[in-house]
């Protein structure tokens, strides 16, 4: 028996060899059955042949007393020295039959010498089985007949049997040893071939674990480095958040604030010089004039503002509209074509982050054709796909190098970068192909999936 | 799947050891059994009996008689039988008060062990005593001698035969006489004295005896009584006899010439006739009373003649 290291490198145990374990255990037994098989017919032929020799001994020991008997009477005296006739009349008893010696004893045991050649046809040494009869006169026992029977008949049939059943011994055990010794072969064979295979299936499911788990290690360790970005995302939202407060809360002490500071003063002017009566009337003409136009600043400031902090324009009339406006705003203010393609439903149908996401990009893209490109033609793309969402902006204006050995903080620099976080933090892409002088082409493409589990990314994306 | 079998079970030599051990017991038992039946069924193979002296007073014997003193008894050979019934009967007619039993056949064999154990006084010996014989140191008195001849039925048509012939016949060779009757050989027993006369001359006859005995190629007949009854009544028959049993008895038998020499006491003292025999009186010593004159009787001019007449040439042989 042997033990073979598995792929695995665990000890499993081979196959028993159910062969060598049947033809142990069946040679015992076969040995059995071609013993008794080869012995017992001849061994029945040797008993059944002695019995029927022991018989005919017996029946001739009995015809041998009755003549002995005759002769005695007959004869008294001189029948024993009468050895040949009387002989020869014992003799045609034994005539074909296996009796050797046939011996006339006295009553003390001692045999009488009738001749000097045994009675019988044969002589030898070979063991004799002996049986009597009694010799008796006047219903007196005088002596006894004896016949002794050689048992070669009865052995050499047995060994003349011994041969052929010794032969069908040999054969039936043979067979009943053979035969099962095969099909325990061709079993073991079988299932050594169906443990090779299924070593070899299972050394295949191991590696396919490997490879399954080292995926997964992969994917673990991608999951890892975006759960490590997401967070390096929510953490550069919460700064742009703050940041972005911050600006407001800035933009809104610097201009809104020193406007209404303005307008504050300019009212308490104006009150003053109403109190001054008509002298003062050209001055609060003035100063009023002067006024609305900081009134009207602030409130552009305050929309502006406004606008910063969130595209109320999508609430109000759909991303698509709110593209459209955009293009306009751009087209009005800028001697610039604009091509606004947008294969998108009036109701958008996206979450509200999406929304705001490509309205940012596309606001941004478009803020920065008119403050850097200076292109005369500018195009827009939005398209809506089941599950994913495409945007274009291509201008022929200068362009510049992306590349990232650009300096930081140039122009433009931080605005590519805010929209690039946009769309990663969504799950998308984003792709600037640009070169001096041959325009630039932004291309994002979004999922259309949520990142929080109610489907609200607005917080992830107020920024 | 592959059975549920412990390996360390397949490699313990303990189970396989045990089961070796199992099969053992069996094959044991089984041939212990068989053994024993068989020792029961055969039983012992050593003699039941022993071969010492055989008890004076056995039973088997008890029936013998004491032998009175006038009264000779004789036992032997049946070729003597003939001639000492014709002398008893001469001895008994002029010794009054005598008297002579001649048994019936016991061979000469019988008749030597019945003289040694003194059951009769003559034993009657028609061929040379054998060595063992020899050794009992009995005394031989040859009181006859007689032609053996080659008898043949009264229809053979054949009056002399040679000794070439002789053995064709016994050997097979010649299966028919001249006039084309089958010729039937009649043989006596191995050992019969007329035999013996003829292979002492023809060595090449023993052979051919014992292989016929061997072949059963002949009818085989065990007393001079049953040779005299078929040579006379069987046709194309042919065997060895006495030529004194013969004459005296005036069988329906004829002798046939050897060679063209007829057996008569001058052919065979000058042994131009091949064959004879001679017969003896064994007794274990010299006898005395009856026996004694009984012996001097056959020694007497008048059963020397009386041989003579009946075939038999008297011995001691006429000086």
């Amino acid at each position: 028996m042997s033990r073979a290291t598995g792929p695995s490198g665990h000890v499993r145990k081979d196959s028993v060899d159910l062969r060598r374990y049947l033809s142990a255990r069946m040679l015992p037994l076969v040995v059995l059955l071609a013993v008794l098989v080869s012995l017992s017919a001849p061994l029945a032929y040797f008993v059944l042949t002695v019995r029927t020799l022991r018989t005919r001994a017996e029946a001739t020991a009995v015809q041998v007393a009755s003549a002995i008997s005759r002769e005695i009477q007959d004869r008294p005296v001189l029948w024993r020295y009468d050895a040949y006739k009387l002989l020869a009349h014992i003799r045609a008893f034994t005539e074909e039959t296996s009796i050797a010696r046939i011996e006339i004893v006295d009553r003390s045991g001692v045999r009488v010498p009738l001749d000097d050649q045994p009675l019988g046809r044969r002589t030898g040494a070979e063991p004799l089985m002996w049986e009597s009869a009694p010799i008796e006169i006047n219903e007196q026992v005088v002596g006894h007949a004896w016949t002794g029977v050689v048992l070669d008949e009865a052995r050499a049939g047995a060994l003349l049997l011994l041969i052929p059943f010794g032969a069908l011994g040999l054969g039936l055990a043979s067979l009943i040893y053979f035969i099962p010794g095969r099909a325990m072969a061709r079993a073991t064979r079988r299932i050594d071939q169906s443990q090779a295979a299924l070593a070899r299936f299972n050394q295949t499911l191991e590696q396919q674990v490997a490879e399954r788990s080292s995926q997964l290690s992969a994917a673990y360790t991608q999951l890892q480095a975006k759960e490590e970005r997401l967070r390096e995302l929510s953490s550069r939202a919460l700064l742009l958040q703050e940041a972005e407060r911050r600006v407001i809360a800035r933009e809104l002490h610097d201009s809104a604030g020193q406007a209404l500071t303005a307008i504050r003063i300019n009212l308490q002017i104006i009150a003053q010089l109403a109190e001054a009566g008509a002298r003062g009337s050209e001055k609060v003409a003035g100063l009023a004039a002067r006024t609305l136009t900081i009134a009207d600043a602030t409130l552009e400031e305050i929309r502006r503002a406004v606008s910063m902090l969130g595209p109320a324009i999508l609430d109000d009339v759909g991303l698509v509209a709110a593209i459209q406006r955009l293009c306009d705003d751009l087209g009005e203010r800028a001697d610039t074509i604009i091509d606004c393609e947008l294969d998108a439903p009036p109701a958008s149908g996206l979450s509200p982050a999406l929304e705001s996401a490509c309205y940012r990009v596309i606001q941004e893209a478009l803020t920065n054709v008119a403050r850097h490109a200076r292109a005369t033609r500018v195009v827009v793309r939005l398209a809506l796909a089941p599950r994913k969402i495409h945007l274009e902006v291509h201008d022929n204006g200068r362009g510049f190098d992306p590349s990232p050995t650009r300096p930081a903080g140039s122009v433009g620099g931080r605005g590519l970068v805010g929209m690039r976080e946009r769309v990663e933090l969504l799950g998308g892409t984003l792709r600037i192909d640009s070169a001096p002088d041959m325009g630039t082409h932004v291309i994002v493409d979004l999922p259309q999936v949520t990142l929080s589990e109610d489907g609200d990314d607005t917080a992830v994306v107020v920024a | 799947m592959s059975p549920e079998i412990d390996p360390e079970d397949v490699e313990s030599p303990a189970s396989l050891a045990a089961l070796w051990i199992g099969v053992a017991v069996i094959l044991a038992a089984a041939v212990g059994v068989a053994g024993f039946l068989l020792v029961d069924l055969i039983g012992t193979t050593r003699e039941p009996f022993t071969s010492g002296e055989v008890p004076r007073d056995s039973l088997l014997y008890l029936r013998s008689t004491t032998r009175p003193p006038e009264v000779v008894h004789l036992a032997g050979s049946g070729s003597n039988l003939p001639l000492t019934r014709a002398l008893a009967e001469a001895f008994q007619a002029t010794h009054p008060g005598r008297h002579v039993v001649v048994f019936d056949s016991i061979g000469s064999t019988g008749g030597v062990h019945a003289a040694y154990d003194d059951v009769v006084d003559f034993g009657l010996v028609s061929r040379p005593l054998r060595d063992s014989e020899l050794a009992l140191d009995l005394l031989r008195v040859p009181y006859a001698r007689v032609p053996v001849v080659v008898a043949v039925n009264l229809g053979v048509p054949e009056d002399s035969i040679s000794l070439a012939e002789l053995l064709d016949l016994y050997a097979g060779r010649r299966s028919r006489w001249s006039d084309g009757t089958p010729i039937v050989v009649i043989q006596r027993e191995p050992g019969d004295s007329s035999h013996q006369a003829v292979e002492a001359v023809l060595p090449e006859f023993a052979a051919i005896n014992q292989t016929a005995y061997r072949d059963a190629r002949w009818r085989v007949v065990d007393s001079d009584q049953a040779m005299q009854e078929a040579l006379s009544i069987t046709a194309g028959a042919v065997g060895l006899f006495d030529l004194g049993a013969i004459v005296l008895q005036r069988l329906p038998v004829k002798p046939l010439r050897i060679d063209d020499i007829a057996p008569s006491e001058a052919s065979v003292q000058s042994r131009r006739y091949p064959f004879s025999k001679d017969l003896a009186l064994v007794s274990v010593e010299p006898p005395v009373g009856a026996p004694a004159e009984f012996l001097r009787f056959i020694d007497g001019e008048q059963a020397r003649s009386l041989m003579r007449a009946s075939g038999y040439i008297p011995l001691p042989e006429d000086q």
